[in-house]
């Protein structure tokens, strides 16, 4: 079901009923809740505008702003980053996480700001999309080893984030997270048989 | 289960008669046999011992605790993604993620060169693996197809195959319509309870996080198969033991392996013989480090992953893509393909998947953003994905170094340039055109390309010719007569085959040459 026709509070209550279920495992369930009610600290890894920056591009790079900002998305992100992001490798090319995101954040400011006069942040969708294709293909003004895979990796840091919370994961109808109760529930026999039904 | 023993200490005052670096599927078989022989043996691993039942959740994200996040830089046209899709720490190594997938390799992909000319062949045969490969399969309980459709006659799996999740019966369906064999893969998980040398291990549960740390102890990974028994035999691994250096003596025998401890500080250990399993990456960047057994030039150098190219498709169906063993299906009619330009094969497999994984591989290895990506992801429960694995040749300019960035304990990062050679693109491609047409004919559509290269292997590889290899066939240095290497870096060749038990296999044959000499 997607959010088009199921509002947020009720998606909330599903997950977290889903959660405290005993369909999950103690340590499941203690990962899930402890994800569904994290707050984030504010960091001093980003100036104030390179964050209003990260905040417009997590709604264009992720178009579910209901749950981009349930999910605190863009300070998620902040506090990995903090954290150091530690995804055991990097391109050899590229400079280090926080001064290749941060690179990245300003470039696509001041390209909005020379091609309209306006913060990216205050476009509108469009033409903040616009700029978004140019910066997925490393084209100038996103070219250069100072932005090595910048938008890749913003990209994917973000994806992964997303897609690793609950409220998400329930939004498109996962439900690995329950399998507390063996073969006989894991959906795993029924999937099989429907499965052999192929083709469109 | 009768009660264990508490564990043997050994002082690091006194000299044990052996060190294993590395707890995983190169070092743990190893440590069990050395005690079981009645040596005194230590392991050091850099990372902690897990309870699967109590530390692993079926969450992506909580069980990145698995991945090795050491930072490594990946240079080349085609840049290794290294993170969830190869090393591993903790007691268990990369085997605490591995898909389980149980292949052996093919009495040729001992000899590529002398079947083709190019790459290196094996410094032994495949009878000499042979009845380690059936240990090792004994031992971890794998389910598969008995007889098996390819090779040469082999003993019977333990326990019969897995049952087939989505993409495993799509990609079935898709072969039977084109022609081609498929069969139910050998996986490293027993499809009922298993007993084995007095280890209890319950049946797979089809939960599907594999990659992510088997909760319920059915995977046979190192830490509930080779450890325990090697614990139970007397040897001792010491957890968060980082090892950096090496004492020698007058004649270059090494006496001594210095690591760094949990609570941080500097430790020795005396030992009459080191075996390096630090994993494909860490063994050689801990030679290089140390300038060790390395006259040869070789070290760090011929570094392989295998063109492992996925193909991801949605159906109709529902098939929930986490769910089941994730390498259900094999085929090996590709083995050897015939009328085809490049050298070795490949193996063609269904793949489960979970959701952070699939979306980031749809975003960094796709390109997938914004609304494309959002609904695309919500079409997740209809996504089913083949790919390959196949050979890689060894090219002395794919090798790791050690780059001038110092990590946080003041050792040089590891850099490996990787790219592709002809040899790996010819066969790509005709992974790449089978694979679709499996897809295509069993009525999948929307068709997303991943191209990737996995396992890290070659970089201090094995060979008869001291000038051309860092080990001799029994793993053994040509240069340190009481050091040894077994791990993925001494594959000589790729093998058209993923690398794990082949690995444990190798190891217990090393294992056993080490005790002969004694």
């Amino acid at each position: 079901m997607s959010l088009a026709t199921e509002d947020l509070s009720a998606l909330e209550a599903r997950t977290r009923a889903l959660l405290a279920s005993d369909a999950l495992t103690t340590p499941t369930r203690a990962a899930l809740q402890g994800r569904m009610d994290q707050r984030f600290e504010p960091t001093h890894l980003l100036s104030p505008d390179q964050r209003r920056t990260l905040e417009a591009a997590c709604l264009r790079l992720i178009p579910e702003p209901d749950l981009v900002r349930r999910t605190a998305l863009p300070a998620a992100f902040e506090a990995k980053l903090a954290k150091g992001l530690f995804r055991g490798w990097r391109y050899a090319e590229a400079p280090d996480d926080l001064t290749l995101y941060r690179a990245g954040l300003d470039a696509l400011d001041v390209a909005a700001r020379a091609a309209t006069g306006t913060a990216f942040a205050d476009l509108a969708t469009e033409p903040q999309d616009k700029l978004l294709k140019v910066a997925c293909k490393g084209e100038p003004p996103f070219d250069g080893s100072a932005l090595d895979h910048w938008f890749e990796e913003l990209l994917t840091a973000l994806t992964e984030l997303y897609y690793a919370h609950p409220l998400v994961q329930v939004s498109i109808g996962y439900d690995g997270m329950a399998d507390a109760h063996g073969p006989q529930a894991v959906g795993f026999q029924a999937v099989s048989a429907e499965a052999g039904r192929l083709g469109r | 289960m009768a009660a264990e023993p508490p564990p043997r200490r050994y002082s690091d005052r006194e000299p044990v008669d052996a060190v294993v670096i590395g707890a995983g599927g190169g070092g743990a078989p190893i440590l069990m046999k050395l005690a079981q022989a009645g040596l005194s043996v230590v392991c050091l691993e850099a990372g902690r011992s897990w309870s699967p039942k109590d530390d692993f959740a079926s969450d992506e994200m909580e069980q990145e605790k698995l991945f090795w996040k050491d930072e490594r830089l990946s240079a080349g046209e085609d840049p290794i993604a290294f993170g969830r899709n190869n090393s591993g720490i903790g007691v268990g190594g990369s085997t605490l993620h591995w898909t389980a997938y149980a292949v052996r390799p093919q009495p040729d992909d001992l000899r590529l060169r002398a079947e083709f000319g190019v790459g290196r062949d094996w410094p032994m045969t495949y009878l000499e693996l042979e009845p380690y490969l059936d240990e090792v399969e004994r031992m971890l309980g794998v389910s598969g197809p008995s007889p098996y459709p390819w090779g040469p006659p082999r003993s019977a799996y333990p326990r019969p195959p897995l049952p087939l999740n989505g993409a495993a019966q799509i990609m079935q369906a898709g072969g039977a319509q084109l022609g081609l064999r498929t069969s139910p893969a050998p996986n490293a998980a027993p499809s009922s309870d298993y007993d084995y040398a007095g280890l209890h291990r319950p049946a797979c549960t089809s939960r599907g996080f594999c990659q992510a740390g088997c909760s319920v102890g059915a995977k046979g990974s190192a830490d509930v198969t080779f450890i325990p028994l090697a614990l139970r035999a007397g040897a001792e691994v010491r957890e968060r033991a980082f090892v950096t250096g090496f004492e020698r003596e007058g004649d270059g025998r090494l006496s001594a392996v210095l690591y760094t401890d949990a609570e941080g500080r500097e430790q020795r250990q005396r030992c009459g013989t080191v075996f390096l399993c630090a994993g494909g990456v860490e063994s050689a960047r801990l030679l290089l480090i140390n300038d060790l057994a390395n006259s040869s030039g070789q070290v760090g150098r011929n570094f392989m992953a295998h063109p492992a190219l996925q193909i991801w498709a949605e159906v109709d169906a529902f098939v929930k893509p986490t769910r089941g063993i994730p390498g259900g299906l094999i085929s090996e009619d590709t083995h050897r393909p015939e009328d085809v330009s490049f050298a070795g094969g490949y193996l063609v497999q269904s793949i489960g998947v979970m959701p952070m994984t699939y979306a980031s591989q749809m975003a960094r290895g796709y390109g997938l953003w914004g609304e494309a990506l959002t609904s695309h992801m919500r079409r997740f429960n209809h996504v089913v994905g083949i790919n390959i694995c196949g050979e890689c040749l060894p090219h002395p300019d794919n090798r790791l170094t050690l780059s001038d960035e110092l990590d946080a304990r003041g050792l040089p990062k590891p850099m490996i340039d990787f790219s592709n050679g002809d040899n790996e693109k010819a066969l790509t491609a005709h992974g790449d055109r089978l694979m679709t047409a499996v897809l295509e004919a069993a009525g999948a559509y929307a068709l997303k390309r991943t191209p990737r290269n996995a396992h890290t292997l070659g970089a201090c590889r094995m060979g008869s010719d001291a000038d051309d290899a860092v080990v001799n066939a029994d793993c053994r240095s040509f240069e340190i007569s009481n050091l040894y290497v077994c791990d993925n870096s001494v594959y000589p060749s790729a093998l058209s085959v993923n690398p794990c038990v082949t690995q444990m296999a190798l190891s217990l044959r090393t294992a056993d040459r080490f005790l002969a000499r004694r």
